[in-house]
């Protein structure tokens, strides 16, 4: 019998099929300034999702900088340079022109990762180039953009579109360790997995990984992970939540 | 600059359309029988991988090349871009590349010193915007090349020794005549 292994796969989950929708619906309002709102914990797989739809599809991903958050200009320029201006113009209101000029021919999504780490003047510079250009944006990041957004409300009435990214089912980690390493996981196993992560993706692919060293340890047989072993692996593997004693 | 035994098979097979092994070597002004036995090993390679097509016994066309590769680089750069620092596995999981080549890849961008390694982590050192053109092509077309060498050159001396048993022969029978 050969060793198992976890292979790199991209699950194809209940997130993944709403993104997908979300972008069909803002791809169908071509030509209007509209902007999406993304939010949910950390280790819901957002960024891995707008990274994987990134690759397949003309669009800017852009990661927010701690640092920008009281510069304009670096964000004006870090955006420009995705755009394609190797040298982007050094005063903020010609970048911000060479962005404008660029997004009107072209208006290809930009997705915006963390922008909650940026001022509201940044929050209103996004929705002038989205208005002006007809350039779909989507921001992303952790629950409290929803509410960053919904605050104001020249943005909050341009947002088309608005997603919340929900913990990995217990459905997802049968599909997930079906797909990774071809194990056929029973229903009680894969609660185990997902109610010690709490829905957390790293955490789930962390546990499932010590729950296949466990069994090819033991002579690995795709349908032998009990939940005997998914107890054990969640036991030997980081906690998602802090266990330590009140 | 100098173009490659490969690119001039191309240059003949688009100007003729339809064609066989032997036009594309008159086209392509062989003389010798080694190189046009390496226009048949190419051929096949061609074959393989969907540049050419078999339209009748010995006869193909040219069906031009495969862009899926430029595709699956074109979306490996843009996660590479995107994250700053992959793994291989990360461009397996989301721009869909194969793990070998995704370390091929990865391996032509280091020796154009675009990216560093640090431990299973590939972190991009200077951003050109643009993806970068493979100036060295892939491992996997270099070995094949090797290989296609190595055999031409077997296939030669094989021709060569044949050559000379033959005079030995006919001298042998010359004598005893």
């Amino acid at each position: 019998m050969g060793q198992l292994q976890l292979k790199p796969v991209f699950v194809h989950n209940h997130n993944v099929r709403n993104f997908q929708d979300l972008m069909k619906g803002l791809m169908r309002l071509a030509g209007e300034g509209r902007m999406a709102c993304i939010w949910g914990r950390a280790g819901r797989g957002k960024t891995r999702t707008v990274q994987w739809w990134h690759s397949q599809n003309e669009s800017v991903y852009l990661r927010m900088r701690a640092d920008w958050k009281h510069s304009r200009a670096a964000f004006a320029r870090a955006l420009a340079r995705e755009l394609g201006f190797l040298t982007p113009p050094w005063s903020t209101s010609q970048c911000l022109d060479a962005v404008i000029t660029k997004l009107t021919d072209e208006p290809i999504p930009v997705f915006i990762d963390e922008p909650e780490r940026l001022g509201r003047e940044t929050l209103e510079t996004i929705r002038d180039l989205t208005d002006l250009t007809g350039a779909p944006f989507v921001l992303l990041g952790e629950e409290e953009l929803y509410d960053w957004m919904a605050r104001e409300r020249r943005v909050w009435s341009r947002t088309a579109e608005q997603m919340e990214f929900l913990p990995w089912s217990p459905t997802d980690v049968i599909v997930y360790a079906g797909e990774a390493a071809g194990l056929r996981l029973c229903p009680e196993a894969a609660e185990i997995f997902h109610r010690s992560a709490d829905g957390d993706i790293r955490i789930i692919k962390r546990d499932l990984g010590t729950a296949v060293r466990i069994l090819n340890a033991n002579g690995a047989k795709p349908d032998g992970l009990t939940p005997d072993i998914a107890r054990s692996a969640v036991k030997a593997g980081m906690k998602g939540r802090d266990r330590r004693p009140k | 600059m100098k173009q490659t035994f490969a690119g001039r098979i191309r240059e003949a097979a688009r100007a003729l359309g339809e064609f066989t092994a032997k036009d594309l070597g008159e086209r392509m002004g062989v003389k010798t029988y080694t190189e046009e036995n390496k226009i048949r090993l190419w051929l096949k390679d061609f074959l393989k991988r969907g540049e050419m097509r078999r339209v009748a016994p010995g006869r193909y066309v040219y069906a031009g090349q495969d862009r899926g590769t430029e595709e699956k680089r074109q979306r490996m750069w843009r996660v590479l871009r995107a994250r700053r620092a992959v793994t291989a596995a990360d461009l397996q999981e989301l721009a869909g590349a194969s793990a070998e080549y995704a370390w091929e890849w990865l391996r032509a961008l280091k020796r154009q010193g675009l990216v560093a390694k640090t431990g299973r982590t590939w972190r991009l050192l200077h951003d050109p915007v643009e993806m970068p053109t493979m100036r060295d092509n892939a491992e996997k077309i270099r070995r094949l090349r090797a290989a296609h060498k190595a055999l031409a050159d077997e296939l030669a001396r094989i021709e060569q020794a044949l050559a000379q048993s033959r005079r030995a022969l006919e001298s042998l029978s010359k004598e005893a005549l």
